[in-house]
């Protein structure tokens, strides 16, 4: 375990090293900026969880986007550069080496998070909008959880990946299908087990719950009745919750697929990681 | 990260004490501790990932082809070092197609052909196993005929050939005699000298020549 930590301690402070960082950092800073600037240009329609809710809806995109680019290199760019022979060459376990690096990025993007939620918070109170605490300390749980989700998926492909080209490449597909085909991906399927053709009739109810298995999906289900007045703003990338509120959209059942998630792409990669001949 | 940084990573994980700079020292890299690694030479790098397998005194040592990229110098301070090293009571372990730095160094040799093992031993034992364990080299005035057949007749005579003047035979240490004596039968000697056998003949020995 203090060699996990030890890894995850040398990921947080090498990032400080890397050029990427720097940019995603200005992204997060500009995210805050931006969101406080707008939050504290109108403070009467102001709420005390407006700055809240809109950086997580930012950072629904713009963190997870940042996650990805942030963490689909850290074991495979190790591997090909060498690194990763001399960190098993000394007592560290490829276990180790995998977990560490994913809590380590983990920590990193959920403090980059932090930082835009306050510089935002920040602004929008200079500007005369009420801040409240609950709503922002709510938001950096939920972000962070929801990073967690992006850096596992990022480490873990990272981790079962042979070459960078190819990490990258799925990093990316599976941040551009979560976010944004998801939802089309059961019309698909329906559609080609039509004939090719549209399919007629209601949706099937697998294809209603597909919806829901998707994680940004699950983490507002987890979260609604929790913090109802900022969970919405995962909406953007998720399918709404029916009426009747079937079964897998209730908190326990998003809680866990959420959970599923977060530990079983980092769990994969280092699994496809142990067997490989490096 | 610095060199230095390197090495105390490797201390920490091995949760062990002991000075980065004088293991920085011992390789031979002290004057670059404060630069990052990423910027070092083959050759440097090369002595930084020794001094981070050294860190902690560890029981055993695997170096895989530990002096290439070295200079001569960085050669004899690697050589110095796995002395060093086996002196402590650590086992070191390494592979080597320098087969000067085997020998040198060496207790025990293994010969790798095509993935099989084909002989471990210590050099003398391999030596002695392999039977073509030496040469003798006999410089005539002029080699009569007949006598390359009288000597590949010999006890432990493994191969005879003859180059300007010079008649060259791979036997085993206790037939040598015999070949000068022949020799001296037989014309005018003008030089003798003999040889062990060198690491080198043994792998051929042992990895059947060949490509």
């Amino acid at each position: 375990m203090n060699r996990l930590l030890q890894i995850a301690r040398k990921d947080f402070r090498d990032a400080a090293r890397d050029r990427e960082l720097y940019v995603a950092g200005a992204l997060f800073l500009l995210l805050g900026l931006a969101i406080g600037y707008i939050v504290g240009g109108s403070p009467e329609q102001a709420d005390g969880a407006s700055v809240a809710f809109g950086s997580l809806a930012g950072l629904t995109f713009i963190g997870t986007l940042a996650a990805v680019a942030l963490s689909q290199n850290q074991i495979v760019g190790k591997r090909s550069s060498g690194e990763l022979r001399v960190l098993l060459s000394l007592p560290f376990s490829r276990r180790d080496v995998v977990y560490g690096s994913f809590f380590g990025r983990w920590a990193l993007l959920a403090t980059m998070s932090i930082v835009t939620l306050v510089v935002a918070a920040g602004l929008a109170f200079l500007r005369g909008a009420p801040v409240g605490v609950a709503p922002l300390l709510g938001a950096i749980v939920l972000a962070s959880v929801l990073l967690g989700v992006f850096v596992s998926l990022a480490v873990g492909l990272s981790a079962g990946s042979e070459n960078t080209a190819r990490a990258a490449a799925g990093s990316f597909g599976i941040f551009i299908v979560v976010l944004f085909l998801w939802g089309q991906l059961p019309g698909i399927v329906r559609y080609v087990l039509n004939g090719f053709s549209s399919p007629t009739g209601a949706t099937p109810s697998w294809a209603k719950a597909w919806g829901h298995l998707q994680p940004i999906a699950a983490l507002r289900n987890l979260s609604v009745d929790v913090f109802p007045d900022i969970a919405p703003a995962l909406s953007a990338f998720a399918n709404s919750i029916p009426e009747s509120q079937p079964v897998y959209t209730e908190p326990w059942f998003g809680a866990l697929v959420v959970l599923a998630w977060v530990v079983l792409p980092v769990t994969a990669g280092y699994l496809k990681l142990r067997g490989a001949d490096l | 990260m610095t060199g230095r940084t390197h090495v105390e990573f490797a201390l920490e994980a091995k949760g062990a004490g002991g000075d980065p700079d004088a293991l920085l020292e011992r390789v031979g890299i002290t004057g670059a501790a404060d630069r990052r690694a990423v910027d070092y030479s083959k050759g440097m790098k090369q002595r930084l990932m020794l001094a981070m397998a050294l860190a902690g005194d560890p029981e055993l040592l695997i170096l895989d082809e530990p002096t290439t990229g070295l200079d001569p110098n960085g050669a004899r301070t690697m050589r110095k070092i796995v002395q060093e090293e086996a002196d402590r009571g650590a086992t070191v372990f390494f592979s080597s197609h320098i087969l000067e730095q085997v020998e040198a160094v060496c207790d025990r040799v293994g010969i790798l052909n095509q993935g099989h093992l084909a002989a471990v031993d210590t050099i003398d034992g391999l030596r002695e196993a392999a039977g073509a364990t030496g040469q003798v080299r006999v410089t005539m005035d002029a080699v009569p005929d007949g006598l390359i057949e009288t000597i590949e007749g010999l006890d432990g005579v493994n191969s005879v050939s003859i180059t300007d003047g010079t008649l060259v035979a791979g036997c085993e240490n206790p037939a040598k005699g015999a070949v000068v004596h022949h020799c001296y039968e037989a014309g005018t000697v003008e030089d003798v000298e003999t040889s062990e056998a060198s690491l080198e003949d043994l792998f051929v020995s042992y990895t059947g020549g060949g490509a």
